[in-house]
């Protein structure tokens, strides 16, 4: 059974021109142990579909799913305070904005003082704030924080935001969680320090088994990182399956334009010449074209494709497009 | 072919405190040299707080260094004047959400460092944004637009109208590409390849995105701890890395 199992979630909100589907029958599934990639770019939904699994959504927002599952639980049916409870023992996330989650009127050593568990704590209760300070600096040494007495002893607004994002991530995985939400953890990071995050991600997912949905705009980031991978376009799931699949035969013509967006993925592409791009830019919300919404940039589209094409499955690989490639257009050149 | 641009030398100290009211200093950059010729593109990699922003920020004029000799077209830095300097090397920011000032209109923000740095008539001037706003696949129109008004490719296709302002001959990015989406990120990169071909621009990138580097890049050179420990042709540094540092570095950033 799926940890977690999205099937058709759709999120709407209303505006001056009617009601808009930012989120189209979104599908979704993550095993436990596994790392899922949610990969699509800015303004595709993957921010609003993490905040709909968390329940952290404000009532502008109309949630919908066929089902909406976390453990065999369905968590439409749950009560707020229940959800939040679940939440709190099980799920944890990573925000894509780190400064909006620590408290600014506090230095961040008290707020890890405070959010600390103390389940695991054996000392008597003299020695507890030492044990405490003893795991907060391992924690802030995992994710890379080494002067962490200057970073205890700041607010946030004194840190940087990639060193607020890492003390964020030290505050998530203090807490063990079975599932964790990263919504784009380390856009905030400085390039070189991002890859000891994944690490530590993937540290996690084998030493405690936690499943990750890992959260990004960029495919180069989840191709070494992740088992599993659901690509979405401006709010609709366009592909899905296991990442070897996925970079070696893509079905979908976005997910194929990603990739080609990768220089290295076309071994014959001599240096300095053009590479193949998708025209144009993503639709605003107020102009979603109708039926599948790459319809206008797609170099494949056709009469049909007004039509919302059916997710279609072939080994364990799902797509949908109604003219997809064909094995020999997909293959790696 | 022509050398645009050769640094000899150079350095950056940053003083870090005092001890027994004697100032310290702690070398961030350097000794760093090299030459860049017309059309061509060096990229710099290295790890984080290794010196790439640093130098880039030394070589557009935002920061003063601290020793060595910066030659551009031949002729030492300091004789040339500033609005020269702004002419003939640019930047392109990191982040166009933030660089480009929400209330003004593109046409304006492209405007401003003609104004600043030439003396033209107001009616060229906005002939010149027109230009360049096709150049970089944008219209004309979209000079009457403000910032918020447009999506987030066409917003770094603008930052690269303004560097291209005043018809540079080299552009320096320093991770202006990373935090693009990846259909943006190739638009750019095609852009910027485009106007290398057609009008000879030379590039100085700093990137962590190894295979973007290995696509655009002549020479690379790779930096740790503010010092060159490998500097080359592209290709000869990817394929037969010298150093540990350099193999590790790649090994890292291209898994
Ligand atoms: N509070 C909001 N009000 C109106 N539109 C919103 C709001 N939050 C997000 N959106 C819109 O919903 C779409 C999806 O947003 P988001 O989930 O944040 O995308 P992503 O995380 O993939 O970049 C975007 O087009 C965005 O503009
Ligand atoms: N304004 C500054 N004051 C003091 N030290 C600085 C300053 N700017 C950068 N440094 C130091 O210079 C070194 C190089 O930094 P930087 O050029 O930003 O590296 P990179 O861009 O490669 O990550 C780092 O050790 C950094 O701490
Ligand atoms: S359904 Fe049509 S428009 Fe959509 S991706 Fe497939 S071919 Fe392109
Ligand atoms: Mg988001
Ligand atoms: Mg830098």
């Amino acid at each position: 059974m799926p940890l977690l199992d999205i099937r058709n979630l759709s999120i709407e909100f209303d505006s001056p021109h009617g009601r808009i589907k930012a989120v189209d029958r979104v599908n979704l599934s993550i095993n436990p142990g596994e790392i899922r990639g949610l990969v699509g770019e800015s303004g595709s939904g993957k921010s609003l579909v993490a905040k709909a699994i968390m329940g952290i959504l404000n009532d502008r927002w109309y949630v919908s799913a066929d089902r909406l599952r976390y453990n065999g639980v369905d968590l439409l049916s749950l009560s707020a305070k229940e959800r939040r409870k679940l939440m709190g023992r099980e799920i944890a996330m990573v925000f894509q904005e780190p400064s909006s989650s620590l408290d600014p009127n506090d230095t961040v050593g008290h707020q890890l003082h405070e959010s600390l568990p103390m389940d695991e704590c054996d000392v008597s209760f003299f020695k507890r704030r030492k044990w405490r300070e003893e795991r907060i600096k391992a924690f802030l040494h995992k994710v890379g924080i080494r002067d962490h007495k200057r970073v205890m002893k700041s607010y946030p607004h004194e840190l940087s935001e990639g060193i607020c994002q890492k003390v964020m991530i030290a505050m998530t995985i203090a807490y063990k969680p079975r599932l964790l939400i990263a919504d784009e953890p380390t856009t905030v990071i400085e390039a070189g320090a991002q890859d000891q995050i994944f690490k530590l991600f993937k540290k996690l997912n084998q030493l405690n088994e936690v499943s990750i949905l890992l959260i990004t705009h960029d495919l180069e980031h989840v191709e070494s990182w992740t088992k599993t991978i659901t690509v979405m376009y401006c709010g609709q799931t366009v592909e899905s399956g296991y990442t070897k699949q996925i970079f070696k035969q893509p079905y979908h013509p976005y997910t194929m334009a990603l990739l080609q967006s990768m220089p290295h993925f076309n071994a014959q592409l001599s240096r300095k010449s053009q590479l193949t791009a998708l025209s144009g830019s993503v639709p605003s919300l107020q102009h979603l074209p109708i039926g599948c919404r790459l319809g206008p940039r797609c170099p494949r589209a056709q009469k049909l494709c007004v039509e919302i094409p059916k997710m279609e499955k072939v080994r364990g690989h799902y797509f949908s497009c109604h003219f997809p490639l064909t094995e020999q257009e997909g293959k790696k050149s | 072919m022509n050398t645009l641009l050769e640094v000899n030398n150079l350095t950056k100290s940053y003083r870090i405190g005092y001890r027994w009211l004697i100032p310290q200093y702690q070398r961030a950059l350097g000794p760093v040299s090299f030459k860049l010729e017309e059309q061509q593109t060096l990229s710099v990699v290295g790890n984080a707080g290794s010196g790439k922003t640093t130098l880039a920020r030394i070589l557009v004029g935002a920061e003063q260094r601290t020793s060595g000799q910066i030659l551009l077209e031949g002729e030492q830095l300091e004789v040339r004047n500033r609005q020269q300097r702004c002419s003939l090397i640019r930047m392109i920011f990191q982040d166009a959400n933030t660089s480009l000032n929400p209330r003004m209109r593109i046409g304006n923000l492209l405007e401003e460092p003609l104004k600043f740095a030439t003396d033209m008539p107001s009616k060229d001037r906005e002939k010149e944004v027109y230009n360049k706003l096709r150049q970089v696949g944008l219209l004309p129109e979209h000079a009457h637009f403000y910032p918020h008004m447009i999506s987030g490719g066409q917003k770094q296709r603008i930052a690269v109208a303004r560097a291209l302002m005043l018809d540079p001959h080299i552009i320096v990015a320093d991770e202006a590409l990373s935090v693009l989406d990846m259909s943006v990120r190739s638009q750019v990169i095609n852009l910027l390849l485009k106007l290398q071909n057609e009008m000879g621009l030379s590039y100085i990138f700093v990137s962590h995105n190894i295979n973007v580097v290995r696509h655009v890049s002549d020479q690379v050179m790779v930096l740790d701890q503010g010092k060159v420990i490998e500097f080359g042709d592209a290709e000869q540094v990817f394929n037969h890395p010298e150093n540990d540092y350099t193999r590790k570095l790649l090994y890292n950033l291209g898994h």
